[in-house]
């Protein structure tokens, strides 16, 4: 039985194919279309799990939908009628986009894709649960979904047992995690639903000075984790920002414009949210263990992006394990939506993989032949090498420990935010200079952004403070102390940017400035390509890290096709770009391919 | 889509929004605002212990 499970019309459009119970395919919409976080109906993304299996949509028995839109345009009517007459600009606005599309869903899918099958709906934190428990390694476990909100809910919690899941408890709109999360980033003059993992990343440079005020005036937070937030504060049911006045008038000043300098108050600020942040994940997830008594937990939900608290939940939490959807936005509902469908509401049997998960991965995308590769190459005369793996992983590691940076390129395309070792850029993380490097020269991004280590499993415990594995970057860890460098009194009496400049730990380039990093555990069976390129690092070079970040520059989605990715390659400062065996140079480019690109604001 | 077909719809779709607007919401707005009636739990309320909501069973 083939189900195809959606998720779309708001952000991070996706679509995942499953065959029995089994994840076949999943990518998202802005892979193809080349806009970041592209929120349109995933055509592109359903053509590509159709024609990869080689299916016709009729052979689709089931599309779900991974919300339920009516359900969704009744809060909408609801929150407006309950503060009216405010808001009604932004009311028509919203609306009239629903009524020309949103509320006929079905009928623009069935006629776009020709699709004469069965369609169903999920709810959108069921799916969220679905896509956290059942490709989870767990044969019982709670789950607990936070998120911006979704038809009415914005955290939910549960257990799932078998093939069945049941939610027992939620908070609804207008009281969010994920909304707060996002004011905050409004107020910080960063984009809401893109860059919340910037505020994370800024938090270590402050200090956690404005957590009392919050918890006193933004939220009241009970020892449950359940709370409400005080809506004097926040616009975003009314109006078309995040915050309002009250908000500026209790932090002291008008939001941050975007580009302006980052200044120690921003930095504080950001701390003290991640702060309170980790507090109420902590404290909902104490509930939940105290209620459902279950040792294993899954998350779900764009909160469980925020992987420092989901690190410091893994060292000192109640769970003896957690398991992460690696997609947890609204991309991976796609999966949740089409899973929960088939063992829930059809009843068929669930198989757990016990020593991996049901994720594959998460290498779950397009892949291209090397025949496809080198036709690619020569069609469009770009010089290159072709390389067996042996003496290209001997060659790719020797540049990157020469200081070359190298774009990464191998098998299926990662599903969800994160580059795990098949489109990704590589550089040595012993380098001082090449955080600064590569967030400027590379990435085209601000300087204070940390890079993720990717790490032999087998190693982890030598550089890494981390409880079990973490094979899709969503737990932080510190660095082992053993590896860290002691600051003299002068660094330690240094404040917000000032201390990039720090040496801090053997590998310097993937520690934050507070001792952690966000790592990727990389073992054989789940990238076995990405393992040996790791261990050959570390036969030849004594490392087994590599930084990790995803191919793409500022603005710009993940690459997807080697066209995406020379693109990406001649725009930027990568040296060296692998795809599949062959191996091109900067170096013998051809002047004219180079491409200026103006990054899009993110 | 014909560009007649696509008068039709756009005007239909109009038609639907100004029965959408002017007879069901902004009415129920009025009514709501008059008798107080809150659609959404927005309350602080500082003596409660939590504000898990049950799930309804179905």
């Amino acid at each position: 039985m083939y189900i195809i499970g959606i998720s779309a019309l708001y952000h991070d459009s996706a679509a995942c194919l499953i065959q029995d119970g089994k994840i076949l395919c999943a990518v998202q919409e802005e892979r193809f279309t080349r806009i970041r976080h592209d929120g349109s109906l995933p055509l592109n993304a359903i053509n590509f799990c159709l024609k990869s299996n080689n299916l016709s949509i009729n052979q689709i028995d089931y599309l779900v939908f991974y919300e339920k839109p009516k359900l969704k345009l009744s809060r909408i009517i609801s929150t407006f009628i309950h503060y009216f007459p405010n808001g009604i600009i932004s009311f028509i606005r919203t609306t009239s986009r629903w009524l020309g599309g949103r509320l006929w869903t079905e009928l623009i899918i069935r006629r776009k894709l020709r699709f004469h099958g069965e369609f169903k709906y999920s709810e959108h934190h069921l799916s969220h649960a679905a896509a956290a428990f059942y490709p989870s390694p767990y044969k019982e476990a709670a789950f607990l979904t936070i998120d911006g909100v979704g038809e009415w809910s914005t955290t939910s919690y549960g257990v799932g047992a078998d093939k069945k899941i049941k939610i027992s408890s939620e908070l609804n709109f207008p009281h969010s995690l994920g909304l707060l999360y996002s004011a905050f980033t409004y107020y910080l003059g960063f984009k809401v639903d893109s860059a919340e993992y910037k505020v994370m990343g800024l938090a270590p440079y402050g200090e956690p000075i404005y957590v009392d005020l919050i918890l006193k005036n933004l939220l009241d937070l009970k020892d449950d984790g359940s709370f409400h937030l005080n809506m004097k504060y926040f616009d975003f049911c009314v109006g078309t920002t995040m915050t309002n006045s009250n908000f500026d008038k209790l932090f002291g000043a008008a939001r941050r414009d975007p580009e302006s300098l980052l200044d120690q108050r921003c930095m504080n600020i950001a701390r003290s949210l991640q702060v309170v942040t980790e507090m109420v994940v902590y404290k909902m997830a104490l509930h939940v263990f105290n209620k459902t008594k279950q040792p294993n937990l899954c998350l779900a939900g764009g909160v469980a992006l925020n992987c420092v608290s989901n690190g410091k939940l893994l060292k000192s939490g109640p769970f003896k394990n957690i398991w992460i959807q690696p997609a947890s936005g609204d991309a991976g509902s796609s999966i949740g939506a089409a899973l929960y469908f088939y063992h829930e509401i059809l009843g068929l049997n669930r198989k757990v993989l016990s020593k991996e998960d049901g994720m594959s991965g998460s290498l779950l995308g397009p892949d291209y032949t090397d025949e496809y590769v080198e036709n690619f190459l020569k069609n469009k005369k770009i010089p290159f090498q072709k390389i067996q793996q042996t003496d290209m992983d001997n060659k790719v590691v020797d540049l990157i420990s020469t200081g070359n940076v190298i774009g990464w390129f191998q098998g299926r395309m990662e599903f969800g935010p994160r580059s795990l070792g098949n489109r990704s850029i590589l550089g040595d993380p012993r380098n001082e200079e090449m955080q600064k490097m590569m967030n400027l020269r590379i990435k085209q991004r601000e300087s204070f952004r940390p890079f993720a280590p990717a790490i032999l499993l087998e190693k982890v415990k030598e550089y890494f403070d981390l409880k079990g594995e973490s094979p899709y970057m969503v737990f932080v860890a510190n660095i082992v102390k053993k590896k860290q460098h002691k600051m003299s009194t002068k660094e330690m009496n240094m404040f917000g940017l000032d201390k990039l400049n720090i040496k801090r730990s053997s590998i310097p380039a993937v520690t934050h400035v507070d001792y952690s990093a966000r790592v990727q555990t990389v073992d054989l069976k789940r990238n076995p390509r990405f393992h040996q390129l790791l261990k050959k690092n570390f036969e030849r070079h004594g490392c087994p890290v590599l930084i990790n970040t995803s191919f793409n520059v500022r603005g710009e989605p993940i690459v997807c096709s080697p066209e995406d990715a020379y693109n990406c390659f001649m725009s930027t400062g990568i040296d060296f770009l692998v795809i599949g065996s062959y191996l091109i140079s900067k170096e013998n480019q051809p002047k004219e391919n180079i491409r200026e690109v103006a990054y899009e604001l993110d | 889509m014909s560009s007649i077909k696509k008068y039709i719809m756009i005007l239909f779709l109009g038609f639907l929004a100004i029965i959408f607007y002017l007879f069901l919401i902004f009415p129920a707005a009025i009514f709501c605002k008059i008798f107080n009636v809150k659609l959404l739990d927005e309350a602080i309320t500082y003596k409660s212990e939590s504000y898990w909501l049950k799930r309804p069973e179905k």
